[in-house]
């Protein structure tokens, strides 16, 4: 009979990634113990360019990455740019070359034309998709995604139906930060700088609002929640199929990222320990994976 | 289908009329984010509505929801099955793929338009993304300006060019209105707060009322400036509250000097 922690393995291993805006956040996340980082590609990722990398650039860095015991995920996941998309096709294959352990899409153009280039890389579903059934789940297998990285905005229960009706796509989800949990390019309320000066934020999430050290309080009424923090709920989350957990925050200081891979991993350390509740945890997610009702380790 | 006229009062009566006054046009009914919020009590039998909108002689798009979680997909499937057999609905809204994939599956498909919220953050138009679009079914794509019209229409798909139209103010999915004032909804509690929390939307210049809808200035222009003048190809989508809204939004103004146009 194997041991909790290899079996917990042979379902599929949990994973902490964290976000690398700028060379110092390598060292951030190998000491708080993330297992992966996800890194921008320069004009092609959701942030702004000074947190991202050009392929030049991530010709070095990606093999200090691996060197440093960490896998590699390659954001990619803006809406393509050029309109006639004739710089894309290359734009993959160069991205390809150089052997990250993931792209991250987030434009269906880029997808069909990944599927159509037959890349190296696995392909991630980025949360920017907006994936939130099953039907989608389905869909996205056609274009050969191994993960999908789920929006902020779903519920446990709307997640663990969602993550049960499709057993074997990996789920990856914002475990950490987050930059709106509105999911915001689809709410229509602003975010954003007053030209007036300060802030001039309707909507935002509690960690912009509060590094500016204010908040904003629109007819009297707070405009703001609490960060994303899945650490006290990981092992429910892996649980339930969650097998990636990401900290949002390539714009952050390096201390600050560390001090977020420590937490979740603290947390999915826990997971290592066969202690009771973890016990039933893994009942549960057992149960889940193939229908052994009642089985124990 | 030249213009797509979604009423954000959705009151039949409302409908009916400007649906009367405006020809060539196809009408929506349901709402992207939350049928609650058409109508002053949310009251819109969308099913009964769209047979009286058939009877009356219009074309009608179902506009589907946005956060289409699976039991929401289901009872969005449930509902476009039965107005495809039962009203002959003309069109769907659709954002995702999952739904996308169901809707080829109908025996009579109805005309597919990907709109929006079925773009990234930054609704931009790539020639490989119509492509794909059009291999999975879609038929026209909602367009910001006339270069993604122009995309479009090299892609073999119908632009629909957007005038203006409902947007969303959520938190987590949770209705603006509701997070506020802390209030249970049983329709149209986010008209009743309009006066008092009506926002700024510093990155449009645009107002954004609380039911999430694109505040329409009467005594003005259009929320979105309109090309002009725009080519006879591209389809219009906005929505209104009222027949005097149309004429704020220059497609009559445009008609009115064009004897060709059917009135």
């Amino acid at each position: 009979m194997p041991a909790f922690s290899q079996e917990i393995k042979a379902i599929r291993s949990p994973e902490i990634v964290a976000p690398l805006g700028q060379p110092g956040h390598l060292a951030a996340a190998v000491a708080g113990g993330a297992h992966a980082v996800y890194v921008g590609l320069k004009g092609h990722s959701s942030r702004p360019d000074a947190a991202s990398f050009s392929i030049d650039e991530l010709k070095g860095l990606i093999p200090k990455i691996h060197k440093a015991g960490l896998r590699c995920y390659l954001a990619i996941n803006a809406e393509m740019r050029d309109a006639a998309g004739v710089t894309a096709c290359k734009l993959l294959r160069d991205a390809d070359a150089l052997h990250p352990d993931a792209i991250i899409l987030g434009d269906l153009g880029m997808l069909a034309l990944a599927k159509q280039e037959g890349l190296r890389a696995p392909l991630h579903a980025s949360s920017l998709l907006g994936v939130l059934n099953a039907e989608t789940i389905i869909t996205l297998r056609k274009y050969d995604i191994r993960r999908v990285i789920l929006p902020t905005c779903l519920t446990l229960p709307e997640l663990a139906e969602l993550i049960e009706s499709s057993p074997t796509m990996d789920f990856e989800i914002i475990a950490y930060n987050g930059v709106c949990f509105n999911d915001s390019w689809r709410c229509g309320l602003a975010h954003c700088h007053s030209p007036a000066g300060g802030f001039d934020v309707q909507c935002t999430h509690s960690f912009s609002l509060m590094t500016e050290g204010q908040s904003f309080q629109p007819g009297g009424h707070l405009l703001w929640t609490q960060d994303i923090d899945a650490s006290g709920i990981l092992p429910l989350l892996w649980s339930l199929g969650v097998v990636s957990f990401k900290i949002e925050g390539r714009t952050q200081r390096p201390e600050v990222i560390e001090e977020a891979v420590r937490r979740l991993r603290r947390s999915l350390d826990e997971l290592a320990t066969p202690t009771d509740h973890n016990r039933y945890q893994y009942l549960v997610h057992s149960s889940y994976l193939d229908g052994a009702k009642g089985r124990l380790w | 289908m030249n213009y797509i006229v979604g009423a954000y009062d959705s009151r039949l009566s409302l409908v009916l009329e400007i649906a009367a006054q405006v020809t060539n046009a196809a009408f929506v009914v349901g709402d992207s984010f939350c049928h609650l919020r058409v109508g002053p009590k949310g009251q819109f039998d969308i099913l009964a509505g769209v047979k009286r909108l058939k009877e009356a002689g219009m074309r009608t798009v179902l506009m589907t929801p946005v956060f289409a979680t699976d039991p929401v997909l289901q009872e969005t499937w449930q509902l476009i099955t039965a107005l495809v057999e039962d009203a002959s609905l003309d069109a769907i809204i659709v954002h995702e793929l999952g739904l996308l994939s169901l809707c080829n599956a109908l025996r009579k498909k109805p005309y597919l338009i990907w709109d929006r919220y079925g773009f990234g953050r930054d609704f931009r138009i790539n020639l490989p993304l119509l492509g794909e679009l059009r291999s999975l079914g879609i038929d026209g794509v909602e367009v910001p300006n006339l270069e993604a019209a122009e995309l479009c229409r090299e892609s073999g798909l119908s632009p629909h060019l957007t005038v203006t139209g409902p947007q969303m103010a959520t938190f987590g999915r949770r209705c603006y209105s509701r997070y506020l004032s802390k209030l249970p909804c049983s329709g149209g509690l986010c008209r009743e707060m309009q006066d008092n929390l009506t926002l700024r939307d510093d990155v449009t210049g645009e107002l954004l009322r609380p039911d999430g809808y694109r505040l329409l200035r009467m005594s003005s222009d259009a929320a979105t400036p309109l090309p002009r003048p725009i080519p006879p190809w591209i389809a219009q989508m906005a929505w209104v509250s009222s027949y005097d809204h149309l004429s704020t939004l220059g497609w009559l103004a445009d008609e009115e000097n064009d004897p060709d146009l059917p009135r």
